[in-house]
């Protein structure tokens, strides 16, 4: 069983390491992760160690006893009780109530000075810039294109029915398509991880940081810490994009046509992540429903823990891992059974075309 | 157990309104090449699709080799060319045989080459399939329903888009095929062809069984044989075959006698005709085809058969 399903994973490899398709997704990957990586190298170096984001308006309250002006970077660093010190106990009551509405809307992308170094510095840069990829959600989009792909092009050539007609099993073929699916991932990241070592070396060979440190561990990590946490990360994201690939696979074996089931993954995921969230906002009841969604659980998952701006802005909330890890299984397991199901019942047909 | 590689009993395909196969029971033995035979649309491909575990039957079983249909390893003794023959196109002749070779996990890089060459492909198995032409992706089909030298081959109308020189070819290849142990089971359209190239035919229409049997048993059903011959004396020749009783009857066809009796008869013929002294100047037999037994069985003009 196991050996039959190596030999299927290894033929799928055969033919698409022959495609463009996986050459070009892996591309944009690592295009998006650079940008990050050199984006953070630009910016670090134009604010100069300010610690400040030019983009972010600062607080200010003007009150009977004095003026205060308080930065992101005052929140974020701790620093609120000092600005707010000069206030009287009343005015500061008031000063802490208004903060707690500005902060979390004005701050959320606030980075500081040592958030911007080390995404640019060996080790962290390896992980930070991959996350911020995550973040975004291309990743997810372009693993769904690839699963969807994968399967759908079998459809338009016509080729499934002489695969399946080999007897080679129908939930064999599958597993093994979306098992590279898989592998197809792990591969990126490897290639994301080393581009972003050659990235960080250059960035710290290069003018005018040629006498700052290559590698520099932040303070209370260690080697070990930072090792761990990067392993960890690599398989939480490996575990992440397992619903995203059966959904792209759900949908062709739906629509048995690539491009319908490519733009029905990336609708549903829009609309998971995007446009229904802020709709679920209107109500503290349906708020609840968000925390069943796929994609606010695998943006959980993933997330790196209890940075200082996460702590700061969220009121020292943890994520509830253990839920993200039941969602996104629940998520995996109910979208391959209906995949196997129906593609286990459906005739295959001659070519439906590209 | 083996000895028939397929059974059908009472097979059903049922599409909405449309009945695709309908109540199918034939069976199909060991080492012989086989001929399914039907008009377009008569439901031979969606038969072997059913058999191939392309479809599943909406009612009725088969089994493969002596077993019931669901042993997904049993398709692997079986090769097949279903239809159009459709591969990957950014791949060459080449890879796709590797390919399918690779997942079937047997075979050596030395039976693709000389597969390419049997079917014609040699000089242009590392070109992408997508260059070739439509004779040239028939021929690859074929070679892939012959990888893995399976003991069941399904062969759907082989010689679509090949020229008159190919069809011989392929011709030839399918009669080789089935020389040893080996089936092969050949769907068509083309009358002469399952003529040319079968020991047995099904004939199916409309996804019904109309017959099933040799091909030289059938034709012979269809009717007696005829002989047309020339003689010195055409009036005294009519006049002397009257007599025989295994002449069933002869009549005056223009300059010739036309004698309805076996073919292998003639001898007899000529013998008694140059007793009396009136010599045969020429004689040809004329055979029944099963174009004509094809005709004979369906009631029905020969729309979609060729």
């Amino acid at each position: 069983m196991i050996a039959h399903l190596l030999t299927l994973i290894e033929g799928e490899w055969f033919k698409l390491r022959r495609r463009w398709l996986p050459w070009i997704l892996l591309a944009v990957m690592v295009l998006v992760s650079q940008a990050f990586l050199w984006g953070f190298y630009a910016v670090y170096h134009m604010t100069e160690g300010e610690g400040t984001n030019t983009f972010l308006s600062d607080y200010q309250y003007t009150g009977g006893t004095a003026t205060i002006q308080v930065t992101c970077s005052d929140l974020l660093d701790g620093r609120l009780r000092e600005r707010i010190h000069p206030l009287s106990k009343e005015e500061r009551l008031i000063v802490e109530g208004e903060i707690s509405e500005w902060g979390p809307k004005e701050c959320s992308d606030y980075a500081s000075e040592p958030e911007k170094f080390f995404m640019f510095v060996l080790p962290t840069s390896i992980v930070g810039n991959i996350y911020l990829v995550f973040l975004t959600g291309l990743p997810f989009i372009l693993i769904m294109i690839l699963s969807a792909s994968l399967l759908g092009s079998e459809y338009g050539w016509g080729t499934l029915r002489i695969v399946i007609s080999r007897g080679l099993g129908r939930w064999q073929l599958i597993s093994a398509k979306l098992v590279l699916c898989v592998l197809v991932a792990s591969g990126w990241l490897v290639v994301m991880v080393l581009l972003n070592i050659v990235s960080s070396i250059l960035a710290g060979i290069i003018p005018p940081d040629e006498g700052v440190s290559l590698i520099v561990i932040p303070e209370g990590d260690t080697w070990a810490s930072v090792l761990s946490a990067f392993g960890k990360f690599i398989g939480k994201v490996l575990y992440g994009t397992v619903p995203y690939i059966c959904l792209g696979a759900f949908f062709v074996v739906l629509t048995q046509s690539t491009a319908q089931g490519i733009s029905l993954s990336v609708i549903t995921y829009v609309a998971e992540a995007m446009v229904v969230p802020p709709l679920l906002a209107i109500s503290e009841k349906l708020e609840r429903i968000n925390e069943g969604l796929l994609s606010s659980n695998v943006r959980e998952w993933i997330s790196l823990g209890d940075s200082e701006a996460a702590v700061a802005l969220k009121g020292a909330e943890t994520p509830d891992i253990l839920q993200a890890f039941l969602v996104i299984l629940a998520y995996s397991l109910v979208m391959l059974v209906a995949l196997m199901w129906l593609f286990q019942r459906r005739d295959l047909s001659g070519p439906k075309g590209e | 157990m083996d000895e028939f590689v397929i059974q059908t009993d009472r097979l059903t395909k049922r599409y909405k309104n449309v009945v695709a196969v309908d109540d199918l029971s034939m069976e199909i033995r060991r080492g012989r090449v086989y001929g399914l035979l039907g008009p377009n649309g008569s439901g031979k491909t969606t038969t072997m699709g059913l058999l191939l575990g392309l479809q599943a039957p909406t009612s009725g079983t088969f089994s493969l080799f002596g077993y019931n249909h669901g042993h997904r390893d049993l398709l692997r003794r079986v090769g097949a060319l279903v239809e159009n023959s459709s591969f990957y196109p950014y791949l060459s002749g080449y890879q796709n045989l590797r390919y399918f070779q690779m997942i079937s996990g047997r075979g050596s890089e030395g039976e693709l080459e000389s597969l390419v060459d049997r079917v014609g492909l040699a000089g242009r198995g590392h070109d992408l399939f997508r260059t070739y032409s439509y004779g040239m992706k028939q021929r690859l089909g074929i070679a892939l329903s012959l990888l893995g030298d399976p003991d069941l081959v399904f062969l759907d109308e082989p010689t679509n888009g090949l020229d008159p020189e190919g069809m011989i070819e392929v011709r030839e290849l399918i009669t080789s095929l089935g020389d040893g142990s080996r089936t092969v089971l050949l769907s068509s359209h083309l009358l002469h062809e399952v003529e040319q190239v079968c020991d047995s035919v099904t004939i199916i229409s409309k996804g019904r069984l109309i017959a099933q049997g040799e091909v030289s048993q059938l034709i012979a059903t269809a009717g007696s044989e005829q002989i047309r011959i020339k003689t010195t004396d055409n009036s005294k020749a009519l006049q002397l075959l009257s007599t025989p009783g295994w002449i069933e009857d002869v009549s005056m066809d223009e300059d010739s006698l036309l004698i309805t009796a076996p073919i292998e008869r003639s001898a007899e013929l000529t013998a008694a005709l140059a007793n009396a002294e009136v010599y045969v100047a020429e004689m040809v037999p004329i055979r029944k085809s099963l174009e004509e037994y094809f005709l004979e069985v369906t009631g029905r003009g020969n729309e979609g058969l060729q």
